[in-house]
């Protein structure tokens, strides 16, 4: 009686689709290729791979699913000796949610290694999970497996060798990968920028605070405001044209006494006013 | 803090950063001289230089990207490939230790076309991965 439940089984499993028909992350032709490039490793190294990626969009489920058996086909732990999975989880949220995307990835594997740290030692931007192009970030994470397997010394090493022959017709490179100094120099000179402006910056400060703590200018100006003015200017020199020089007025001839001088204020309006009182005095 | 200092200090600030900056721009090389100067070479046959090192290919790998970041890098279980503004890299087995192409980009895509043909630009097998997937985010 208990034979008939799994002949059903096996039955179901024989015509069920071999290819991915319904996969959130690649295309049904990609996840074929993808399959077939880990099986084609699994022939050489005699480990299977495979990838299982779980996508929440917005509470709703789905999966991506493959393996060295073929799209849609997960990884048999019961026929393999050893298995290396790549694992990932995508949270999309609702435009309203402020929550953000979110994907977790690592490696399950039966053996110790390779490791999540090794996968991420690669350099796969792995933030790109989220973002428009999932599917190339998986696809290099579960082709990387093979090499990480065979870096682990869990398998020999697949060798490639470049192709001698003449590329086809339609084979041109259509990317823009931009200037190489600028991407390798790019936040070095950042560095540069931000130390030197901080010291131009610094400098600016100092020598502003600097100036504000001893005015320069107004010191000078206030010892020439102290200065006595003379009480006798001395006449023009030799050669000077009587007719073009200012006409002043003649100097008082009375000795100002003392006490006025002293209260006298440096204002030059104060200081004419003795000599405008003297001619009063010479009119009357 | 006296005003000698403070400028000093600002000066210092100034200096380090001109010393980055001329670092930055007389400091190193571009891939092909960095691959010259860290690397046994094999073979030459024009632009194109195979390289030997002891090194394992990932270790490798790990070294020259870290050196000279590339543009983009793809993996296949055969090898590491590096696109660079006028080159391609690639980085395979070789024993123990490992091999590393370099070619000018239009050699290299001929070279590795079954690698990475469709990827950086048309013809080859890798055609279909070029972005997509459910594109629900944010």
């Amino acid at each position: 009686m208990r034979v008939a439940p799994f002949a059903l089984a096996a039955a179901l499993l024989l015509v069920a689709p071999g290819s991915a028909t319904a996969d959130v992350i690649f295309d049904p032709a990609d996840a074929d290729e993808l399959a077939a490039v880990l099986a084609e490793a699994t022939e050489t190294q005699n480990i299977c791979y495979g990838w299982h990626v779980t996508v929440n969009d917005v509470g709703a489920v789905s999966e991506s699913t493959g393996s060295n058996y073929g799209a849609g086909e997960a990884v048999m732990t019961d026929t393999c000796q050893t298995t290396v999975e790549f694992v990932a989880d995508i949270t999309y949220t609702s435009e309203s949610s402020e929550s953000e995307d979110s994907a977790t990835h690592y490696i399950m594997s039966s053996a110790d290694r390779p490791t999540t740290a090794d996968l991420d030692a690669l350099g796969i931007d792995f933030g790109e999970l989220t973002g428009d192009n999932p599917d190339v970030v998986i696809a290099k994470a579960v082709t990387a497996l093979p090499l990480l397997v065979a870096d682990a010394g869990m398998a020999q090493n697949i060798e490639a060798s470049p192709e001698t022959g003449a590329a086809p017709a339609d084979a041109q490179l259509t990317d823009d990968p931009g200037s190489d100094w600028w991407r390798g120099n790019g936040t070095t000179l950042l560095w540069a920028g931000i130390l030197m402006a901080a010291g131009a910056l610094f400098a600016w400060w100092v020598l502003r605070t600097n100036r504000r703590r001893h005015p320069v200018g107004k010191r000078s100006r206030d010892k020439q405001v102290e200065q006595p003015l003379p009480l006798y200017e001395p006449e023009e020199p030799a050669g000077t044209d009587p007719d073009l020089a200012p006409v002043r007025e003649d100097p008082p001839t009375e000795e100002v006494p003392a006490q006025e001088q002293a209260s006298t204020t440096p204002d030059e309006s104060t200081v004419d006013e003795p000599a405008a009182s003297t001619d009063q005095k010479d009119k009357e | 803090m006296s005003l000698r200092n403070k400028l000093l200090i600002a000066g210092a600030l100034g200096g380090v950063g001109l010393i980055v900056l001329l670092f930055a721009i007389f400091g190193g090389g571009g891939i092909r001289s960095y691959l010259d100067d860290n690397f046994r070479r094999q073979s030459a046959n024009g632009d194109s230089i195979v390289y030997t090192s002891a090194l394992k290919p990932k270790a490798a790998y790990e070294q020259i990207r870290s050196a000279r970041p590339p543009a983009d890098t793809q993996f296949d279980p055969s090898g590491y490939f590096m696109r660079y503004s006028d080159d391609i890299v690639a980085v395979t087995a070789n024993g123990t230790g490992s091999r590393i192409y370099i070619d000018d980009e239009r050699r290299g895509y001929s070279h590795w076309l079954f690698f990475v043909g469709g990827v950086w630009g048309t013809g080859g097998s890798g055609e279909n991965f070029r972005g997509g997937g459910p594109g629900g985010g944010k």
